[in-house]
């Protein structure tokens, strides 16, 4: 006789997604309204009842290989629309977020970052480092008094934070994050190849397809719910790449034309640095309003959720008040500054870990289902 | 005393604009009539008062309304016992249905008026069977039906008789540590409440309890049943005056469960065995005693399945569920597996689903079972197919429940137990019931299991229905069984939970208590509620041919030992099956008989073979046709005019002579029209419109002698939503006719 699966529950799993916006998972029965309003759903996968019914089953390995959980931008249509207010949108959210916890790498982070009560010694990681940072700055410049002769009245974060001990310190950081998240990465897209059935259009032509359905956020836009939600995510995303080239630019200006920070106003690089500031700060603001007034459209806030926007809406917001304050010649503006890259290194470190790893997994899921021909249908 | 007639025409609803009336008082008055009278509005006061003045002045005591239908205003022409009233449908059955002013409608209704006349003739005010009776109440079972019905008859006033034939009352619900929500808001298992019901109904003044009793013997009649209890050998004999049988359910034989599992290991188990480990405490594994930590149940084992039962018992996905929750308690992290083919929880026990199944413990799928086995590691796997998670899944658990369902406990196991019944009775239940229609009423309608032990002629217990449950038509008249006077309730009726089976046991409480005070007055109980006329034998005719001890769908005939019957009118319906079966045409009622229909034939006006006026006859079942050929009426459906309507009590009283005398007398067709017969009948008398089927055979047989078409008679089933093909029935009927040709006795 043939063998089936033995199909073993997880009820710790079940238990995870429930602590983490799911709590209504098991509501599910299966009547398929959100297949049928889903833009993703097709004859042979009804997406996500399918998701729903192993979420209910605790079937964790077989969710931790599902591309499809990642091809939901969960516009909530399945939610708004459940008769059982089982919010499939996000019971698919708190399985992305144990998604990222299972692949995390040193796995203990991943706990760390689903847990709210280690968050008080996450914060004090990157206050330490910043407070050596000024520690090892002042030993450097000790002679230095803070306000430089001839230029009165003027902030100059050097001689605080030294960019000499900022850069390196934040480059190899950002090595040691990444290395990190390409190892959670690395065994994400090993459980996607072993379920995939191949004849897409290869790695290479799926990244190019990938990218432009990200930077234009096409699959976003075409949920029907929650357009708003979609500019403000677009604005978000621009901010954060816009900031992150502008930091980029910067050390290119520091390293190969020795123009140390900080860039003139005028400068393109800072007209790009601040227009990212402005839309990041407005994108954010705007996703922070909607979760807290409109809690039905928005679904569940788990707390992942709230970390990682409150914590982006912070870099912004952080970014842009050092810059004001350094322009006032306020002392407040070192200050700013420290808060400032705490909450930069808070978000940037915990990437992989946090709901920032989206970025990553979805990124490479969106890529999977190019490459491997399971691209989502196109919303008609 | 002389008959008098008093015949009464309406004008009013349009029947005045489409007749014309004065024609119709000819008619009358050349029947003979003398009294002939019309009103502008015979249902208003001034009409009503005009008969009734009649009645006192002029000595009318036979009354024909010729106006609407006899169920517009049935009391309203109600004058009295010696007083007879025929209703002379016009308004629905000819006026809103056939053409105005017409020769041809005037001339149906002129047939009308004088039909009537001749019953009014031929028959008499009905003089009810009267005799001392027993107003008590005998239940049989003790069960959560049982006792409601005990206490609610009790509370009612009437002395009841209680039976249990275990040493203690209660039935299942007292094994059940809990049962399934019973009401509001229907999400927790609540106690069943069993005690007090017991408590209260061991110490109510008006029931007598017979425990660890069984009835060896019932004999008699409603009003009259006398019932011999029987206790370790002792025997107490009770009168009563009808029966409530809840005698329940017994779960399905587990042993046939092989292919779920059963048998394979100690740990597969039934629900009802899960019961009895979960009144005793925590559910531990058979096999060796470890508390168990998963269980896996199966739906359906053995339910709605074609080899073993082929209904649903409505219960076990519910029980299941309440099951599952209990394992859930015990172990907060025991996994729980329900498989299932459909899951039922209905109505407001879909929170009870929900409930459970929103519990992070309990996993639901659809599924179908491909194996269960025991592994070596003792667990047993249950593998099944095309489940919702969108593959063939195994599940392994410690123990595994399969939800069996209920058996009916009047059911009869095919094998020796049904050959032991067969012999051991006065009447084969085999040739019961080739007589009756040749081949498969054995199938439909077996004798059920020995529990009441009745004496009567056709068997000794109650006949079940197809899958072995007493009832006799469990959508119009729950409760009824196919004795008169003997109620089923609870899970012998059908399969049902505690909550509806306390709802049972109140609906025949009240049943038992309709039927001894109908019985009281000589009157009929349902569907013929109220009917006082009873059938009448003239036995130096009989010729002993046993059609009527045979056919008769209440079993109300006895027979002594040369087969002459013995009627107990009390057991009686009113049908008049005994009436159609008679050769000898020996059985009439006062107001219902063979010669009176016969005369009303004769009524029918014939016109000659050239003047192209077919006529034809149409026998009408009451129950069911009659009314819907009311409807056509109001609906406006127009028909033909050559059809001539006599309303019979049931298709089954049609007596084979009156299609002779129709046929003989130049009716060119005869129509029957009768309710759904076989194993979902519709029949209101349950063999009735099968017996008339099965006549139609003699009536061919007929036909053939007299050298007429086949085609002459035809026979229809016809529901009481069915109106709209009433217009296609006789029109097709009429144009077959045409064909056929007019009837060569037409000139004779």
């Amino acid at each position: 006789m043939a063998e089936a699966r033995v199909v073993e529950p997880d009820l710790e799993f079940i238990r995870s997604v429930k602590k983490a916006g799911g709590a209504d998972v098991k509501k599910c029965y299966q009547c398929a309204t959100c297949s049928s309003v889903c833009s993703l759903s097709t004859t042979e996968k009804p997406f996500p009842r399918k998701e729903m019914l192993l979420a209910g089953w605790g079937q964790a390995d077989t969710l931790s290989k599902d591309p499809d959980i990642w091809l939901c931008y969960q516009c909530n249509d399945c939610s708004t629309y459940c008769p059982r207010e089982a919010k499939p949108g996000d019971v698919l959210a708190a399985v992305r977020s144990f998604v990222y916890e299972r692949f995390a790498f040193p796995s203990f982070m991943g706990h760390a970052l689903a847990a709210p009560r280690a968050l008080p010694l996450l914060f004090l990681a990157p206050m330490l480092v910043i407070a050596a940072v000024i520690f090892a700055s002042k030993t450097l410049q000790l002679q230095l008094s803070l306000r430089e002769p001839g230029l009165a009245d003027a902030v100059v974060f050097d001689k605080v934070f030294n960019i000499h001990v900022v850069e390196p310190l934040f480059i190899a950081g950002n090595i040691l994050v990444f290395a990190c998240a390409f190892a959670g990465l690395w065994r994400f897209w090993n459980q996607l190849e072993s379920r995939s059935s191949g004849a897409g259009i290869g790695f290479v032509a799926g990244v190019v397809a990938a990218v432009k359905d990200i930077v234009f956020h096409t699959p976003f836009f075409s949920c029907d719910a929650n357009k708003t939600r979609s500019w403000a995510h677009l604005m978000v995303f621009l901010g954060f790449f816009g900031a992150a080239a502008t930091a980029g630019l910067g050390a290119v200006e520091l390293k190969l034309f020795h123009h140390p920070p900080p860039i003139p106003l005028g400068h393109p690089i800072k007209w790009l640095g601040n227009l990212s500031g402005v839309l990041g700060i407005l994108g954010t603001g705007i996703l922070l309003v909607r979760r807290l007034a409109d809690k039905e459209s928005v679904g569940a806030n788990g707390y992942q959720d709230w970390l990682f926007l409150i914590m982006l809406f912070l870099a912004f917001v952080t970014g842009m008040t050092t810059q004001l304050t350094r322009l006032s010649g306020l002392d407040a503006a070192y200050a700013a500054y420290y808060v400032h890259l705490v909450v930069v290194f808070f978000v940037l470190w915990y990437a992989p870990y946090s709901k920032f790893a989206h970025m990553f997994y979805r990124a490479l899921a969106v890529v999977h289902a190019h490459a491997a021909g399971r691209r989502r249908k196109t919303a008609s | 005393m002389e008959t008098k007639i008093g015949a009464y025409f309406c004008k009013g609803c349009g029947i005045g604009g489409c007749l014309d009336i004065d024609k119709l008082l000819k008619a009358a008055t050349a029947a003979k009539v003398p009294v002939v009278k019309s009103h502008d509005i015979l249902c208003s006061q001034a009409g009503v008062d005009s008969i009734k003045a009649d009645i006192a002045g002029a000595g009318v005591n036979r009354v024909s309304v010729v106006a609407c239908s006899p169920r517009v205003f049935p009391e309203l022409f109600e004058f009295g016992k010696d007083v007879l009233t025929d209703r002379v449908n016009v308004r629905e059955g000819v006026a809103w249905c056939c053409k105005p002013n017409d020769e041809d409608t005037q001339m149906l209704a002129e047939d009308c008026v004088r039909m009537s006349v001749a019953r009014l003739v031929n028959s008499a005010p009905a003089e009810p069977f009267v005799e001392e009776t027993s107003k008590a109440v005998l239940v049989v079972g003790a069960g959560m039906a049982g006792l409601t019905a005990a206490k609610s008859a009790a509370q009612a006033g009437y002395k009841v008789v209680l039976v249990e034939k275990e040493e203690r009352l209660g039935g299942w619900a007292s094994k059940f540590s809990k049962v399934v929500p019973k009401g509001p808001v229907y999400r927790e298992p609540e106690d069943s409440g069993v005690e007090a019901l017991v408590q209260e109904v061991e110490s109510h003044p008006n029931i007598k309890v017979h425990k660890g009793a069984t009835v060896a013997k019932t004999v008699g009649q409603p009003g009259k049943f006398m019932a011999a209890l029987e206790k370790g050998g002792v025997t107490t004999e009770v009168t009563v005056g009808s029966i409530v049988l809840a005698s329940g359910w017994k779960p399905y034989d587990a042993s046939k469960l092989g292919r779920w599992g059963y048998g394979a290991s100690p740990d597969v188990i039934t629900n009802v065995r899960f019961e009895e480990l979960a009144a005793k405490g925590r559910i531990m594994r058979p096999s060796d005693g470890k508390p168990v930590t998963s269980v896996a149940f199966i739906q359906c084992a053995g339910s709605r399945d074609a080899e073993h039962l082929p209904y649903c018992s409505a219960v076990c996905c519910r029980v299941s569920l309440k099951q599952a929750l209990h394992v859930r308690r015990e172990h907060p992290e025991a996994k729980v597996y329900i498989i299932y083919k459909d899951l039922r929880s209905p109505a407001q026990y879909e929170r009870f689903y929900a409930r459970v199944a929103e519990d992070e413990g309990v996993f639901l799928t659809k599924g179908e079972i491909a194996e269960v086995k025991k592994e070596a590691d003792g667990l047993i796997s249950v593998r099944a197919e095309k489940t919702l998670l969108g593959e063939d899944i195994t599940v392994r658990a410690d123990l595994v429940v399969l939800a069996t369902g209920m058996v009916p406990s009047t059911k009869v196991e095919p094998g020796p137990a049904a050959a032991e019944g067969a012999a051991g009775k006065t009447c084969d239940p085999e040739k019961e019931g080739k007589t009756a229609d040749g081949k498969k009423e054995a199938e439909s309608a077996e004798l059920g299991a020995k529990i009441l032990n009745l004496t009567y002629r056709q068997g000794t217990d109650l006949p079940t229905l197809k899958y072995g449950f007493p009832d006799s038509h469990f959508i119009c008249f729950p409760y009824e069984t196919r004795r008169t006077g003997i109620y089923a309730a609870g899970a012998v009726r059908a399969p049902m939970d505690l909550a509806s089976g306390a709802g049972d046991g109140r609906g025949a409480a009240l049943k038992a208590i309709q039927c001894v005070e109908a019985i009281s007055r000589g009157a009929a109980v349902h569907p013929r509620a109220g009917d006082l006329s009873y059938p009448e034998f003239f036995m130096q005719r009989c010729t002993q041919c046993k059609r009527c001890t045979e056919e008769c769908p209440f079993g109300s005939l006895d027979e002594d030992n040369k087969g002459t019957p013995l009627p107990n009118p009390l057991r009686c319906r009113r049908c008049g099956v005994c009436l159609g079966a008679c050769p000898e045409r020996i059985v009439s009622f006062k107001n219902f008989n063979v010669n009176m229909v016969s005369k009303m034939i004769k009524a029918i006006e014939v016109p000659e073979e050239d003047e192209d006026k077919p006529r034809i006859l149409a026998f009408i079942c009451e129950n069911d046709a009659l009314a819907s050929l009311d409807m056509a009426g109001v609906m406006r459906l127009q028909r033909n005019a050559m059809i001539r309507i006599i309303p019979l009590r049931c298709l089954g009283s049609m007596n084979a002579v009156w299609v002779s005398d129709a046929l003989a007398g130049g009716i060119d067709g005869v129509l029957l029209i009768g309710c759904k017969k076989g194993d979902d009948y519709q029949c209101h008398f349950i063999r009735g419109s099968e017996l008339a089927d099965y006549r139609m055979g003699n009536v061919k047989e007929k036909l053939k002698q007299l050298v007429l078409e086949e085609e002459r008679v035809e026979i229809h089933e016809l529901a009481i939503t069915d109106y709209r093909r009433i217009p296609e029935i006789f029109d097709k009927f009429l144009e077959t006719i045409r064909r056929v040709g007019p009837n060569p006795y037409k000139d004779m």
